[in-house]
């Protein structure tokens, strides 16, 4: 499915809400449970999130 | 799914004695074939005819297959607990509308139990999903707590 992801966005906020609320407390969890190791955890999917946050931030600014 | 593939990880874990870090890498692993369809310029019209879960990464085969060899570099704990989140993440994944080549290499047909959406968007906002991430959720964090 094509979304405008602003308006997608504005009208979903709730959803954002709660999915950001459960990735932030289960990488707290990941913390927790790993301590340093996280970064381990972390690095490989880094490209991937990095490629995520440009292309969210290029459909933003349209 | 999305937050399960790290739920689901810190469940087993503190059921059964397996290593975090490998099965969270190997609960990873299969989702490296998402970066074609993030490096598109536009989202395609199909998302059943993109690359994402449907290449060798999304196959349980490629996860037993490296068993032997990660054994023998970092043994069998480790092989087991990131063959083990390779293939709970393509058993998990099974639930959406697209399925996953479960027999692959003997066969490229795509298995499913069509409970979830695929589509990421309409994925984020289907009640189904968040009822089954959430309760994941839960239930990791109350172990993780009480454990």
């Amino acid at each position: 499915m094509r979304v405008v992801v602003k308006e997608w966005l504005k009208e979903n906020g709730a959803y954002v809400a709660l999915w950001l609320l459960m990735g932030l407390v289960t990488l707290g969890l990941v913390v927790r449970d790993l301590g340093i190791y996280t970064l381990a955890a972390i690095l490989p999917f880094l490209p991937l999130f990095i490629v995520v946050l440009i292309r969210l931030t290029q459909e933003l600014r349209k | 799914m999305i937050i399960a593939h790290i739920t689901i990880p810190l469940i087993l874990c503190r059921l059964f004695p397996l290593n975090l870090l490998a099965l969270l890498l190997g609960s990873g692993a299969p989702n490296f074939d998402a970066i074609p369809t993030l490096l598109r310029k536009k989202t395609p019209k199909n998302a059943m005819a993109e690359l994402h879960a449907g290449s060798i990464l999304h196959t349980p085969f490629l996860y037993l297959v490296i068993v032997p060899i990660v054994w023998y570099f970092l043994g069998l704990s480790i092989a087991i607990s990131f063959s083990l989140g390779g293939i709970i993440h393509i058993f998990m994944e099974c639930l959406d509308e697209k399925g996953r080549m479960l027999l692959y290499p003997f066969s490229k047909k795509f298995y499913r139990i069509y409970v979830f959406p695929y589509d990421f968007w309409t994925y984020l906002t289907d009640k189904k999903t968040l009822i089954l991430e959430s309760t994941l959720f839960i239930v990791a964090s109350v172990l993780v707590f009480i454990r």
